[in-house]
C-alpha cells in the first residue's frame, strides 16, 4: 500500500460520463447493445442516401432469389428486397417503440406523481386501478381494441400505451414518495410553491432516472408486442414492412425460404436485447446506490 | 385470516367490474355500433331494429346496468359471425386452452425455479452467467419467431414434432400423440415465463441471503448447502408466488400468439380469429373470461401467499 495512487477511488467524485462509461465497458452486453442501437440509428437516418432498392417495389420475375450484390440479404416471395424491407420494417417497428413507450410514461409517470404526491384515498384508488389492470391479459383487451377501432399506427400506438403504463406508475410513485420527504422539499413547499409546480418542477426530475430506464425498457417491451400484434395481421398492415408483419409473411414459405422467417426476428430479438441491456446501464450510472457496488 | 380474505375477495370484485367497465366503454368509444360491424351494409332500418332488440337505443347508464349484469350472470352476448352463445364456444375450447397453459406453467415452474436457485447458489459463477444470459435472450425473443424457428428446424427439417394442431387427424386419441403435439407450444410458450421466473428467484434468494439470520446460521458454522436448503429456501420462494401470479397474465396473453401459430384449437386463437373478422361480442366475451380466469387464479394465489406467509395475515 505504498505510494499515492492506493487512495481508495471516491465514486461519488466522478462524473456521469466516467461512470456511465465504465459501467458500459464492464457489461459486454450493454456494450453491444449500445453499439447495436448506435448502428441503426445511423442506418435509419442514412437510408434515404443509401443505394438500396425500393422495399415495396414488385418483381414477380425474382422471387425468393439468392443473396447477390444487388440484393444483399435476396428477395422475399413478392421478389421485393429483403435487406431494404428490414431497414424500412425496422424504422416503423421502433418508432411505434419510442412513441408508444414515451406516452406509456407520460401517463403512468402523471399518475405515479400524483399518486405519490397525494397520499391517501387518491394514492389508494391509483394503485388498486394500477394493481387490477396489472393482473388483466391485456394482450386480449389489445386484440379487442383493433378489432374494434382497426388498426391504424395511431390506434396502435395509444392502446399500447394504455395498457402498458402500471409498471412505470408504480416506480415513479415510489420515487415521488421517498422524495416528497426529503428536505428540499419540505423548503419549497414552506417557500409557497403550489402542489403542480412541487410535483413537476421539483418532485419529477428526481424520478427522472426511473423514467429513462423504464422508457428504455418499455420500448423494447413495446416492441415484441407490436410484433405480435403486426404477426397475427392486427398490426401494422402490410405493405407498410415492420418486423413483425414480414414475419407473418415467412409462416407460409417455411419449406422453402426458411432464411425470410431469420432475418426480421433476430432484427427484433437484437433489438429488444439492446433497449433492455442499455436501460440497465442506463440505471446502474444513475442510481447513486448501485453506484458504490461492483 | 377472515379479514384478509375478505380485502382480497372485494379487491378481485373490484377488478372484474374494472374490466367490465372498460369493455363497455370499448364499445361505445368504437366507431359505429355492434350492428353495422357485423354488416356494414345492412338496411337503417334493420339497424334500428337491431338496436331496439339489444337494447342500444336505451339511455347509456342502463346499458352499462345491463351489460354489468348480463357479464356478471356469464351471459356474454351471441357471436355475430357464427350466431352462437359466446359462452358456449368458449367452454368448448377451454379444455385445449387450459392443457397448453397448465403445461407451460409446469415448465415454468419445474425449469425456472431450479435455475434461479442455481444461479443464486453460486453468484457470478459462469452457470449465474450463461443462465442469466440465456434469462435475458429469453425475455427479449419474440415467442412468435421462436414458435416459426422451432416449426421450422423441428416439423419441417427434421420431422420430429408436429408443428399445427392438437392431434393427428384420422387416428384414434392417445396420450402419446397428444403430447408429441403439446411438446412444441409449450416451450415456445413457457419461455418467457420461465426466463422471468428464473431472474426472480434468483434475486429473490441473493436478497435472502444477506438477511441477518442467514448470517447467523452460516457463523454457528452450518455448511453452506443446508444453509440454502433449511433457511433460504422457504423464505425467498414466497415472492416468487406472487410473481408467478403477475407471470399469467403473459401466459394467457401469450396463449393468443402460441394457439394461433401452432393451430391450436383453443380460446387464444378463437380470439385472434374474432379479431380478425372483427367479431366483437366474442373478442370482448373472451377478454371477459379470460380477465377473471386470471383474476380468480391471483386470487387462489394471494390466499396461498397468506397462508405460507403470516406477515402477510396481520398487516
Amino acid at each position: 500500500m505504498a505510494g499515492g495512487e492506493a487512495r481508495p477511488r471516491r465514486p461519488g467524485r466522478r462524473t456521469l460520463a466516467q461512470v456511465f462509461l465504465d459501467s458500459l465497458l464492464r457489461n459486454k452486453l450493454a456494450l453491444f447493445g449500445t453499439a447495436w442501437l448506435l448502428l441503426v440509428c445511423i442506418v435509419l437516418v442514412t437510408e434515404p442516401v443509401l443505394p438500396l432498392p425500393s422495399p415495396t417495389r414488385i418483381n414477380i420475375s425474382n422471387t425468393f432469389a439468392k443473396p447477390s450484390s444487388q440484393h444483399l440479404l435476396g428477395t422475399d416471395e413478392n421478389g421485393r428486397d429483403v435487406l431494404a424491407r428490414l431497414i424500412d420494417g425496422g424504422r416503423v417497428s421502433i418508432l411505434v417503440g419510442i412513441v408508444s413507450a414515451l406516452l406509456t410514461v407520460v401517463v403512468g409517470g402523471t399518475l405515479g406523481v400524483v399518486a405519490g404526491y397525494a397520499g391517501g384515498p387518491v394514492d389508494r384508488v391509483i394503485m388498486r386501478v394500477t394493481d387490477g389492470v396489472l393482473s388483466i391479459p391485456v394482450f386480449f383487451l389489445l386484440l379487442a381494441v383493433v378489432a374494434l377501432f382497426g388498426s391504424s399506427i395511431t390506434v396502435l400506438v395509444l392502446a399500447l400505451s394504455f395498457t402498458r403504463w402500471m409498471g412505470p406508475a408504480r416506480l415513479i410513485r415510489g420515487e415521488i414518495m421517498r422524495v416528497k420527504e426529503l428536505e428540499y422539499a419540505t423548503a419549497v413547499r414552506g417557500l409557497g410553491a403550489g402542489h403542480l409546480r412541487i410535483m413537476f418542477r421539483h418532485l419529477l426530475p428526481q424520478a427522472m432516472p426511473v423514467l429513462i430506464v423504464a422508457t428504455s425498457i418499455g420500448v423494447g417491451n413495446v416492441m415484441l408486442v407490436e410484433a405480435g400484434l403486426s404477426f397475427l395481421g392486427l398490426g401494422i398492415a402490410p405493405p407498410t414492412p415492420s418486423w413483425g408483419n414480414m414475419l407473418t409473411a415467412s409462416q407460409f414459405y417455411m419449406w422453402s425460404a426458411p432464411q425470410l422467417a431469420v432475418y426480421p426476428g433476430l432484427m427484433i430479438l437484437l433489438t429488444v436485447l439492446a433497449f433492455n441491456a442499455v436501460g440497465d446501464v442506463i440505471r446502474d450510472t444513475l442510481d447513486p446506490r448501485r453506484r458504490s457496488g461492483g | 385470516m377472515a379479514e384478509y380474505l375478505a380485502k382480497q375477495l372485494v379487491a378481485s370484485l373490484f377488478v372484474l367490474f374494472l374490466v367490465m367497465t372498460a369493455t363497455f366503454f370499448l364499445v361505445k368509444l368504437a366507431p359505429g355500433t355492434l350492428s353495422i360491424l357485423a354488416d356494414p351494409t345492412m338496411d337503417p332500418g334493420v339497424v334500428a331494429s337491431v338496436e331496439r332488440r339489444f337494447g342500444l337505443d336505451r339511455p347509456p347508464v342502463e346499458q352499462y346496468l345491463r351489460w354489468v349484469s348480463r357479464m356478471a350472470q356469464g351471459d356474454l352476448g351471441v357471436s355475430l359471425v357464427y350466431g352462437r352463445p359466446v359462452i358456449a364456444m368458449i367452454t368448448e375450447r377451454l379444455p385445449a386452452t387450459l392443457l397448453l397453459g397448465l403445461a407451460a406453467l409446469l415448465v415454468t415452474v419445474v425449469l425456472g425455479m431450479p435455475a434461479g436457485i442455481v444461479a443464486a447458489r453460486w453468484p457470478n459463477s459462469i452457470l449465474d452467467q450463461a443462465l442469466s444470459f440465456l434469462a435475458i435472450v429469453g425475455l427479449a425473443t419474440p415467442n412468435f419467431w421462436l414458435g416459426i424457428l422451432a416449426i421450422i428446424l423441428f416439423s419441417v427439417t427434421l420431422g420430429w414434432l408436429p408443428g399445427s394442431g392438437m392431434q393427428t387427424i384420422g387416428q384414434p386419441f392417445s396420450l402419446l400423440d397428444r403430447a408429441s403435439y403439446l411438446v412444441l407450444p409449450t416451450i415456445v410458450l413457457a419461455t418467457s415465463t420461465t426466463a422471468e421466473i428464473m431472474r426472480y428467484t434468483r434475486s429473490s434468494w441473493l436478497e435472502t441471503m444477506s438477511q441477518d439470520y442467514v448470517r447467523t446460521a452460516r457463523s454457528k458454522g452450518l455448511a453452506e448447502g443446508r444453509v440454502h436448503l433449511k433457511h433460504v429456501l422457504k423464505n425467498a420462494l414466497i415472492p416468487v408466488l406472487t410473481i408467478l401470479g403477475l407471470a399469467l397474465p403473459r401466459l394467457v396473453g401469450g396463449s393468443a400468439i402460441v394457439e394461433s401459430l401452432f393451430s391450436w384449437p383453443g380460446i387464444g386463437s378463437m380470439a385472434v380469429n374474432a379479431a380478425v373478422s372483427r367479431d366483437a361480442t366474442v373478442i370482448l366475451g373472451t377478454t371477459f373470461f379470460v380477465s377473471a380466469g386470471v383474476i380468480l387464479s391471483n386470487l387462489v394465489i394471494d390466499v396461498l401467499y397468506g397462508v405460507v406467509d403470516p406477515r402477510i395475515r396481520y398487516d
